[in-house]
């Protein structure tokens, strides 16, 4: 009786992957190869098998390499980017007077519960080129005004710094708590050794605290390769394509232009894309705790 | 759309308010049935775009068209009594009124954004943009190449800022201040004008006919008509319904809630609507529209001629190699329909009164 009770208990839960993830995700495996569209829904007669076509239109297809560049783009420097910002608040806010933390841990975790449409909204206005906050600032100390979501550069520096803004209270958070876990006798024993602040941050807190910034980049390169509501709000994918993202291009074909099958295979190419940097990930931090 | 999904589903409504693109769409998934024009004195054009293979599949309830709103003080200004009727005399309008103007103002606004424009004056043009009953790209001929070029230069020659709609503010509150002085837009924007200026404003603007390449222009027709789903059981009391919502009084009350613009000539001879002077250039131009053919592949090929021109004045790709690539990529998007019209050509919808009256 006992051997079989374990298997039971988790078999709910099973039950429900199956049926929420592992039947969808074969569903849309099975629709990427074939040229599932408008014609189709029309009459089943026009249902295809085309094997591998939707990837290899894919591949010949200069926006989805485009939509590819622009997401790696958010998600290198993007995930960096937050981890740094969430790690220095939290040391931050841990070393502040008692009293202000309450002040600024919610003034830092206020964007991430913050719904990301609003938000995008109001970025949309400090980005303004004639009437924004952020270019009456860069005048007032002598820069010039810059055309940020009209240029394709600097929209993707916008949507990556909008990104990181929204996240990294998130990381903060989680970075505060487990830095509160140290022991303070630790820091008592460095700093009669002789440790300075320096030394105490590389030595004691960044690794003690690795696993933690490991789940975060976890979750963080998952969230990024999702990017869409940003761009949606902000550029809708422009100007010229820059800012389209690998889901916001899914979106698109899928549910624009009814080109089903070939948003099936983007959304599969995602999908091994995200497991490829999840495998990456798990690889190097295994090598680095060894090491 | 969620109309595609409910037929997916094989649950749709009895009736829906669809526009011409979606329209095209039910037609190919033999989602809604014909029916003959419930009144005769439909705007040809609003009637035109719902007919497919010789027969009409949709009541056209309200119609959209694009035209001139523009700053008639500043006009005067410039010298100009009235908006020019031509491109030629419009770019010498829009340089002269360069001039009278201040820095960060500009003639026109046109956001690179947004493709009814260019749809406009693409339109305006004799050859259209796909050919042989939709089966293939024709971007790449000399008259749609003109009117990218005419769209481009007002670009490159500083009449129109490259900026997208989500760039601006407040489009009322900067066209009273002067910072645009002619903007192509619909019917719905005379609501809007008069809902966020002062009425002391109202003098501010006006509106006027689209200029076309040799004269007064064609614009395209938009809007919204009604369907009856195949699936339907009370198909007579849908028509009753529809039957009932084009009568003038129901029109009417549309117009003053909405601002949407009746479909039928008859609302139009009567107040609020023979009254007002600012909706007189919109009865002008909705006797001169006509629109594309319509086909379920339609919204996507106008989003890419949208970014094709974005190439052009952002990207700074030359109107050949645009227009090349253009059709390059229409004729892909275009692949499955012509397979299906191989087959059989009832299958995909092939508008047949183009030229009829």
């Amino acid at each position: 009786m006992k051997s079989i009770s374990g298997p039971l208990f988790v078999l709910p839960a099973l039950a429900l992957i199956a049926l929420f993830v592992l039947i969808p995700f074969l569903g849309v495996l099975g629709l990427s190869m074939t040229n599932f569209d408008i014609y189709v829904l029309a009459s089943s007669a026009n249902l295809h098998f085309i094997g591998g076509a939707n990837y290899v239109h894919l591949f010949h297809d200069q926006a989805a390499w485009q939509a590819l560049e622009t997401t790696l783009t958010v998600v290198l420097a993007g995930v960096p980017a937050t981890l740094a910002l969430s790690l220095i608040c939290a040391l931050m806010i841990e070393s502040i007077a008692p009293r202000w933390r309450g002040l600024f841990r919610t003034a830092f975790f206020l964007p991430v519960v913050c719904s990301t449409v609003a938000v995008a909204i109001s970025w949309r206005y400090l980005l303004n080129t004639h009437y924004g906050l952020i270019n009456h600032l860069l005048v007032a100390v002598d820069l010039p005004a810059l055309n940020w979501l009209g240029s394709p550069t600097l929209a993707v520096i916008a949507i990556t710094v909008v990104v990181v803004w929204k996240g990294f209270g998130y990381g903060m958070i989680i970075l505060a708590a487990a830095r509160r876990e140290i022991p303070e006798e630790l820091y008592d024993i460095a700093r009669i050794e002789g440790a300075g602040v320096r030394q105490q941050l590389l030595s004691i807190t960044v690794p003690i605290l690795a696993p933690t910034l490991g789940l975060l980049a976890l979750l963080d390169v998952a969230g990024y390769w999702q990017l869409f509501a940003e761009p949606y709000v902000l550029t809708q994918g422009g100007p010229m394509g820059s800012t389209m993202s690998l889901l916001l291009l899914m979106y698109d074909r899928g549910f624009r232009w009814w080109r089903w099958g070939v948003a099936s295979a983007l959304a599969m190419i995602l999908t091994v894309i995200m497991w490829l940097f999840v495998w990456l990930q798990r690889h190097t931090k295994t090598s680095w705790r060894e090491g | 759309m969620r109309l595609v999904s409910a037929v997916a589903a094989g649950d749709p409504p009895d009736i829906a308010q669809v526009g011409n693109t979606d329209l095209a769409t039910l037609v190919t998934l033999h989602a809604v049935i014909a029916q003959p024009p419930v009144a005769p004195d439909f705007f040809p054009g609003a009637l035109n775009v719902t007919r497919f293979h010789g027969k009409y599949y949709g009541t056209p309830w309200y119609v959209d068209t694009r035209l001139l709103f523009y700053r008639p003080d500043i006009l005067r200004r410039a010298g100009f009594a009235r908006p020019a009727r031509t491109w030629t005399d419009w770019l010498k309008q829009m340089q002269a009124v360069r001039r009278v103007l201040k820095r960060g103002q500009y003639p026109l606004l046109a956001p690179i954004n947004e493709y009814a424009f260019l749809e406009v004056l693409a339109l305006q043009q004799q050859t259209p943009v796909l050919r042989d009953d939709a089966r293939y790209g024709n971007f790449d001929n000399p008259e749609f190449r003109a009117a990218l070029t005419f769209y481009k230069n007002l670009f490159t020659q500083g009449l129109a800022p490259p900026i997208a709609d989500h760039q601006l503010i407040n489009l009322w509150w900067q066209m009273a201040r002067g910072d645009f002085v002619f903007y192509v837009s619909g019917p719905w924007n005379i609501g809007e004008f008069r809902r966020l200026l002062p009425p002391k404003d109202e003098g501010l603007w006006m509106t006027a006919p689209m200029p076309g390449p040799h004269g007064p222009g064609a614009s395209l027709i938009g809007g919204s008509d009604f369907v009856i789903f195949r699936t339907s059981t009370r198909k007579r009391l849908a028509t009753a319904f529809i039957r009932y919502m084009l009568e003038n009084r129901q029109q009417i009350y549309l117009y003053k809630l909405t601002g949407d613009l009746p479909a039928r000539r008859g609302p139009w001879a009567l107040p609020p609507l023979a009254g007002d002077v600012k909706l007189r250039a919109f009865r002008r131009q909705l006797e001169h529209v006509s629109s594309f053919e319509a086909i379920p592949e339609w919204d996507e090929i106008m989003d890419g001629m949208r970014r094709a021109a974005e190439q052009v004045i952002i990207g700074g790709q030359s109107v050949r190699a645009a227009t090349r690539n253009l059709d390059r990529k229409v004729n892909n998007w275009l692949a499955a329909r012509r397979q299906i019209m191989a087959k059989d050509k009832t299958q995909a919808p092939i508008r047949s009164g183009m030229s009829a009256p």
